[in-house]
């Protein structure tokens, strides 16, 4: 395989990649948020 | 005795030694008469003037009597923190611990922006090797789309250590120039109205606990999915836990201060070691200037797209302003602080600076990831 298909394929994961990284952490944050509110007397 | 034995480097030295003594003193005049990243770039200029001093004991040398290797001072910094990678990756405890993500907590989606606009990363890669660079370095000329100087040395350092030092040059730099970069190409791609678009703010707090608990469980996932991303991922995560734990404040102040500090110096004047005339001198240095700038213009062009894609689908009212889709990179708060005065320029009632910092915050996640799978995938295609 050449350098070029290679980069193109790494293009198209990489990009899916980073998409899912980020969708899980947006899933991640707000379980954390559900999981841990914000009491402004309790815990902050 | 002559005046060659006396003064043998008067002899020694060449035109591309000078050449790169400009450059270090190019670097220097930048750093100090512009302040573009100067705790970088001063460094780096001062240790290019150090390493093209011909017979310098900066760097090791072959005694040409002996013929045996005299070790100097900065290749031993090399050697000992930069191929190691213990450099870069004590600059992300560094970094984790000066991060505060809260702003992301109050504003989630926009993290899709750090996603999005690390398109320049990947369309430089495939624009480098269609100029015949091989699949390594390219990805690692690639990667200065980033934005992000310490991944792009840890990725290079690992890829193409032979580039290091012009892809620090130019990752450093195009950095500091984000001001300049990002706004016509943002005026390129938007329209006025688009510019004017106002946002909802989220005014909201975030609890300690979930502060707390977001380094572990990204440290934990990242390690799940992407091993070879952990390092990257988890020295960040580290100094964000120290930064968010509260029992480790002065550990949370030293690494934002001193171990910054000492780190970048040696960081610097390490990867100025590699900046000799016979490796910098090349026509590979101008394309690889030339690939970080089309890095800058991409990460931004598929950051405001992406923001422009949303809008198709977006409700009136719910509408991102997509200037704030171009924030999705990791020079932070610089591009924050840009993108809040464009939008104040366009309409001074429009306040985007929250909304960008969110989305800048989601750039500094979204550029160690995309180092972590650079470094994943490149090595499945050998």
């Amino acid at each position: 395989m050449n350098a070029l298909s290679a980069a193109l394929e790494i293009t198209v994961f990489g990009m899916l990649g980073i998409f899912a990284f980020m969708i899980i952490f947006y899933f991640s944050i707000k379980a954390i948020d559900k999981i841990w509110p914000y009491k402004k007397e309790s815990d902050n | 005795m002559d005046i060659k034995e006396l003064l043998p480097v008067l002899y020694s030295i060449t035109w591309q030694n000078l050449v790169m003594i400009a450059v270090g003193l190019t670097l220097i005049y930048l750093a100090i008469a512009k302040e573009y990243e100067p705790t970088l770039l001063l460094p780096m200029g001062f240790g290019a003037i150090l390493v093209n001093i011909p017979l310098t004991s900066a760097i090791t040398q072959i005694d040409p009597v002996t013929g045996q290797a005299i070790e100097g001072a900065l290749s031993v910094f090399y050697q000992a923190g930069i191929a190691t990678e213990v450099f870069p990756l004590l600059i992300f405890i560094a970094i984790g611990a000066m991060i505060d993500f809260s702003p992301l907590f109050k504003n989630p989606f926009l993290l899709l922006f750090g996603a999005a606009a690390q398109f320049g990363i990947f369309f430089t890669m495939i624009a480098a090797t269609l100029l015949g660079f091989d699949l390594k370095e390219a990805a690692s000329i690639g990667i200065i789309g980033a934005a992000d100087g310490p991944t792009s040395i840890f990725v290079s350092s690992r890829f193409a250590p032979n580039l290091l030092g012009p892809i620090s040059v130019a990752a450093y730099s195009y950095m500091a120039l984000v001001p300049i970069i990002q706004p016509p190409v943002i005026r390129a791609l938007t329209s006025r109205k688009e510019r004017m678009i106002h946002m909802e703010g989220h005014a909201k707090s975030v609890s300690k606990s979930a502060l707390i608990a977001f380094p572990i469980i990204v440290t934990i996932f990242a390690g799940v999915v992407a091993p070879s991303s952990l390092a990257l991922i988890g020295f960040l995560m580290f100094g964000n836990l120290i930064r968010e734990c509260g029992v480790l404040n002065k550990l949370s102040l030293s690494a934002q201060n001193e171990l910054a500090s000492l780190v970048t110096i040696l960081l610097g004047i390490s990867i100025a070691s590699t900046m000799t005339a016979d490796r910098f001198v090349r026509l590979d240095t101008l394309m690889i200037i030339g690939l970080g700038l089309i890095a800058f213009i991409f990460d931004t062009f598929g950051g405001v797209m992406f923001a422009k894609l949303l809008n198709i689908f977006l409700p009136e009212g719910k509408k991102i302003n997509p200037m704030v889709g171009a924030c999705g990179i990791s020079a932070f708060p610089m591009s924050a602080r840009v993108i809040h005065g464009m939008g104040q320029k366009e309409d001074p009632t429009n306040y985007l600076l929250m909304h960008a910092v969110s989305s800048n915050v989601g750039g500094q996640i979204g550029s160690v990831v995309a180092g972590g799978l650079i470094l994943t995938l490149v090595p499945l295609f050998f």
